[in-house]
């Protein structure tokens, strides 16, 4: 580790700690329509919306017609892209003239968009045309960011609201987390990321002559030399922007924010990992105001950071490790080697950068990568996925990273009141068994569809088993990423793993469906029986949600909800293989 | 896998989470 790295670290929390106030006060500020400097030009656009669509933007909703509006309107989408997907060398913008996408994949990766996830078994700049890049996927960067923002909104309202049965108009705030978050901050991020170098453009792929031609074995086992190489291209920084701000994470080309026209540079990393971070963090603070407590806003992102610093603590430190197998080897940081493992990882980005932007990727539930993850050390790599197996909770994604935290909330003040044998409360509302129950059954959920498909897979030596590059301890971990991603809604990948068959396809599809509604469902179930509660005034047996000892007790019961669930399958794949990698076995 | 058992798959898949909420609802009805 070095001082160089850690001052960059530390610059990245405090432009995030800077922006968090004002983006969280002006969030809320949309949400409860008050007026905001964006007014003028975008009220227009939405009663136009409003009009052409038949919404009445005053009709209130129950918990449970937001939930199923939420469902109908992510089954709409999903439908759009599977069938932009299918048709694709029908319709235009197909400068490569690719093939309509396999169904299987289609499928997976319609849920997968639809879900906020992005996972990607496929290759992008060799399966997707410009069109499907642009109308199937990018939108649905818009659209499943804010279906999240809105769901919070929803949660943030039921905790506010007094003897109330409505949670607001899921429209409304689809078409408000649109227009007036995710929309404006694309604009501003597309353009500088597009000053730094990232291409945006409708031109077929180039051909370059290679100045070395590379002798290669091709798959027919014969050794050909290549003289030429193919330079991809296309509409990438307006898909770049939303991938990050919606926290989707779905790259334009296979190697992601590792590739040079989509993370130029030092700058846009760091525009990178803003972006990833702003709205979450920014949602803690909307959290404070709109429930009239900007303290507890404060006490939920003081949990966060600590999360995270700890994670990017343990990851930094790990990559920066020698490698024991390198015997004699000067692997020390020095002026001319960046020190520690340096496999999959950009130079330009070197090990802190590739480890902070590790953590934040995994801590939002964003997914987007600038190293490979398969080439950290393994408790390097144990760390994005122990922050997805945590819940996607430590920032979190556009919204459902507070609604995760939330659910924390409720389960940690329900704790802290049978600690103290009194009805629990939170910000005056009391926590009944309706409430707990809902709450477990959204932390039981999860668990359940990582561990039971991460089960099926290693017993099936072919459908399974046969999609590993690598074998052991870093086989499991590959498996099992794969699924805590998708159920995470991560959609980062380990690699390593061939996803693009029937089985992963399918099974990942299964649970990045599951992990998102499923999990949704019960909270706005929380939200609706919090929203009609009364407020009870605080008393000398309230347990205060502002204070550090509330910070402390809400991060214990992170871990230990974390550590408990998922410590057997950890110590099988990621601490396992480090022991074997002191003793010398690499796999 | 073809076209119709994407379909049926998403379908079953979408009916499931409505009657989740259903479910979710009634258990709260019955409090």
């Amino acid at each position: 580790m070095s001082l160089n790295g850690w001052l960059q670290i530390v610059c990245f929390i405090a432009i995030i700690l800077l922006l968090a106030n004002p983006v969280g006060r002006y969030m809320a500020a949309v949400f409860e329509r008050r007026k905001t400097f964006l007014d003028p030009v975008l009220v227009p656009c939405e009663r136009l919306l409003y009009r052409l669509t038949g919404i009445n933007p005053e009709q209130e909703m129950r918990w449970t017609e937001y939930a199923i509006c939420v469902l109908v309107f992510s089954a709409a989408t999903l439908v759009l892209t599977y069938v932009i997907e299918r048709l694709q060398q029908f319709l235009p913008l197909n400068p490569q003239h690719f093939p309509g996408v396999e169904p299987t994949l289609a499928f997976n990766t319609a849920i997968s968009f639809t879900t906020n996830t992005n996972w990607q078994s496929y290759v992008p700049e060799t399966t997707m045309s410009y069109l499907t890049q642009m109308l199937g996927l990018a939108t649905h960067n818009f659209w499943s960011g804010a279906v999240g923002i809105a769901m919070a909104i929803a949660f943030i309202r039921g905790i506010s609201r007094r003897e109330a049965k409505t949670l607001g108009n899921f429209w409304v705030d689809l078409t408000r987390g649109t227009l007036w978050i995710l929309l404006p901050l694309s604009i501003v991020l597309s353009l500088a990321l597009v000053s730094q170098g990232v291409v945006q453009n409708f031109r077929p792929y180039d051909t370059a002559k290679l100045v070395q031609p590379q002798k290669v074995t091709g798959t027919d086992g014969k050794l050909t030399t290549v003289t030429t190489q193919t330079i991809a291209q296309g509409p990438v920084a307006s898909q770049e922007a939303i991938k990050m701000l919606g926290t989707n994470g779905g790259g334009f080309f296979n190697t992601n924010s590792a590739h040079p026209f989509e993370n130029p540079t030092p700058l846009s990393n760091l525009l990178e990992m803003i972006a990833i971070f702003i709205i979450p963090a920014g949602f803690a603070i909307t959290l404070g105001k709109m429930t009239g407590s900007p303290r507890h806003g404060w006490a939920v992102l003081s949990a966060m950071v600590v999360l995270w610093l700890a994670g990017t603590t343990v990851c930094y430190w790990a990559e920066s490790q020698p490698n024991p197998l390198f015997h004699g080897v000067n692997q020390h940081i020095s002026a001319t080697q960046a020190g520690g493992n340096m496999e999959g990882k950009e130079v330009r980005f070197g090990i802190a950068n590739s480890s902070l932007f590790a953590t934040v990727t995994t801590d939002a539930s964003c997914g987007a990568v600038n190293a490979a993850h398969d080439s950290f050390m393994p408790l390097g790599g144990m760390v994005p996925m122990v922050n997805i197996l945590l819940g996607e909770v430590v920032f979190g994604g556009v919204g459902a990273g507070l609604y995760g935290m939330l659910v924390f909330v409720v389960l940690s003040v329900f704790i802290a009141g049978l600690m103290v044998g009194r009805t629990p409360e939170y910000l005056g509302k009391k926590i009944e068994a309706f409430d707990v129950q809902m709450a477990m059954l959204y932390l039981l959920i999860f668990p359940f569809i990582i561990l039971g498909f991460t089960a099926v897979s290693v017993v099936m030596p072919n459908t399974g088993l046969g999609s590993l590059t690598n074998h052991g301890p870093h086989g499991l971990s590959e498996i099992l990423y794969a699924f805590t991603s998708a159920t995470g809604n991560n959609g980062s990948a380990f690699a390593g793993l061939n996803a693009n068959t029937h089985w992963y396809n399918y099974s990942l599809g299964v649970a990045m469906f599951f992990g998102r509604f499923m999990m949704a469902i019960p909270m706005l179930a929380i939200a609706g029986s919090l929203a009609g509660k009364k407020i009870v005034p605080e008393s000398a047996g309230t347990f205060p949600v502002t204070t550090p000892l509330f910070t402390i007790l809400l991060i214990s019961v992170i871990l230990i909800v974390g550590a408990l669930t998922f410590f057997p399958a950890l110590s099988l794949a990621p601490i396992l293989e480090h022991l074997l990698l002191r003793s010398g076995a690499a796999f | 896998m073809s076209d119709l058992i994407a379909t049926v798959s998403a379908v079953l898949m979408f009916l499931l989470a409505a009657l989740y909420v259903h479910s979710c609802d009634r258990l709260k009805g019955e409090r």
